[in-house]
C-alpha cells in the first residue's frame, strides 16, 4: 500500500486536475475595441496663420494617435510575452507537461481498448496490456523530455530573436 | 543690423501641412479598416492558448496517426489468414501487440507534438503582433495544416519504421524491402 502522499503524488501526475493552473485559458486581450485614430481631424489646423506652424501641430497630433494606439494595443501583448518568460522557460511548461502526459495516456487506453475488442473479435480474451507498461513509460519519459527541450528553445526564442526579440526591441526604442 | 534677425516668425511651409493631412487621411484609413483587422488576428492568436484550440491540432494529429497503422494491421492480419495463421498462435499475438504498442506510442506522440507545435505557434503568433506594433515586417505564420502535416509526416515516418522492424510481417508478406510504401505509409498522405 502507497504511502498516501505519494500516492496523491502519482495521482496527480499521471491523472491531473484538468482545472489546475496548467489549464490557465485564453489571456484577455483589452484593446480589442480601441481606435485611436478615429478621431484625429486632419482639416483641424486648415486656416491657421502659418507663422503658428500647423502643419507640426497636426504631426504633433498624430505622433500622439500613434504612441496611445501603441501603448493601448501592442505593449498590452509585449508585456504578455515577457511575462511568459521565467528562468527555466516560459509559463507553457505546465500545461504542455499536462497535455503530453495525456496524449500518451489517452491513447495508450485508447490503443488497448481497440486491441481488446479486435482480440474479442477473435474470440479472445479483452484483457491486453497492449498500451501501458513499459512502452508507454518510456514513451511518456520521451515526450515529457521533448517538451521541457522546447519549451526552452521557446524562452531562448522569446530572448534573443526568432521570437520577437523583446528585449533587443525594448531597448531600441527611441533610438 | 545686418543678419536679418528680428522681424516677423518665418512661416511654415504650405507643403507641410499638406503631408501632414494626407498622412492624418491614412492614419484614418488605417484606423477604420485594418485596426479592427488587427485586433481580431490579435484576438485570435490569443485563442490559441485556449484548450479548444489544443483540442483541435491534437486530436487531428491523433485521429491521422490512427489511420497511419491500422490500414498495416489490417493488411498484416489478410495476409496472416491467408497463410493459414492461427490468430491464437504466440507469433501473431506477439506481432500485433508489438503493433499496436508502436500505435499507442506513435499516436501519443502525435498529440503531444501537436500540442507543442499549437504553443509555438501562439507565441509565433504574438511575435508577428509585436512586430505589428513596432513597424516592422510581419513573417508569414504556418498555418494549422502545416503544422498538423509536419507532427502527421513523423508518425507516418515512425510507423513506416515500425512496420519495417516487424519481421512477422516481412514474413507474412514475402518481402523485406519497401513495406512503408506498400502500407501507404508514406509520409502520412
Amino acid at each position: 500500500m502507497l504511502d498516501p502522499s505519494v500516492s496523491n503524488q502519482v495521482q496527480s501526475f499521471y491523472f491531473p486536475n484538468p482545472e489546475n493552473d496548467a489549464n490557465r485559458g485564453v489571456p484577455q486581450y483589452t484593446g480589442q475595441n480601441y481606435n485611436a485614430y478615429s478621431n484625429i481631424n486632419p482639416n483641424k489646423y486648415r486656416g491657421m496663420d502659418k507663422r503658428d506652424n500647423p502643419g507640426d501641430k497636426l504631426y504633433a497630433d498624430l505622433i500622439r494617435a500613434q504612441t496611445r494606439d501603441y501603448n493601448a494595443r501592442f505593449a498590452p501583448v509585449e508585456s504578455f510575452m515577457a511575462n511568459e518568460i521565467t528562468a527555466t522557460g516560459t509559463r507553457s511548461l505546465a500545461g504542455d507537461l499536462s497535455r503530453t502526459r495525456g496524449s500518451v495516456m489517452d491513447q495508450g487506453a485508447n490503443v488497448q481498448g481497440m486491441t481488446n475488442r479486435a482480440n474479442e473479435r477473435f474470440g479472445l480474451a479483452g484483457n491486453s496490456s497492449v498500451g501501458s507498461g513499459q512502452g508507454q513509460v518510456s514513451a511518456l519519459v520521451g515526450g515529457l523530455n521533448d517538451t521541457k527541450l522546447r519549451d526552452q528553445d521557446r524562452r531562448t526564442s522569446l530572448l534573443t530573436g526568432s521570437l520577437s526579440g523583446i528585449s533587443q526591441k525594448a531597448r531600441g526604442v527611441g533610438k | 543690423m545686418c543678419g536679418g534677425g528680428g522681424g516677423d516668425d518665418p512661416k511654415e511651409m504650405e507643403s507641410k501641412l499638406a503631408l501632414a493631412e494626407q498622412a492624418a487621411n491614412a492614419l484614418q484609413r488605417y484606423g477604420s479598416t485594418f485596426v479592427p483587422l488587427e485586433n481580431a488576428y490579435i484576438q485570435d492568436t490569443l485563442n490559441q492558448f485556449g484548450q479548444p484550440a489544443y483540442d483541435r491540432s491534437m486530436a487531428a494529429a491523433t485521429t491521422q496517426t490512427a489511420g497511419i497503422y491500422e490500414g498495416g494491421l489490417r493488411d498484416l492480419n489478410r495476409g496472416a489468414f491467408n497463410r493459414g495463421f492461427d490468430p491464437m498462435s504466440g507469433a501473431f499475438q506477439g506481432e500485433s501487440n508489438a503493433l499496436r504498442s508502436a500505435q499507442a506510442r506513435g499516436m501519443g506522440l502525435a498529440g503531444a507534438d501537436a500540442g507543442l507545435g499549437n504553443t509555438d505557434a501562439a507565441y509565433q503568433g504574438l511575435a508577428n503582433v509585436i512586430k505589428m506594433g513596432q513597424g516592422l515586417q510581419t513573417e508569414a505564420v504556418s498555418g494549422n495544416i502545416e503544422r498538423l502535416q509536419s507532427s502527421v509526416d513523423r508518425a507516418g515516418s515512425q510507423a513506416e519504421r515500425d512496420f519495417a522492424r516487424s519481421s512477422s510481417i516481412q514474413n507474412i508478406a514475402g518481402n523485406a524491402v519497401g513495406m512503408g510504401a506498400r502500407y501507404g505509409l508514406g509520409g502520412g498522405g
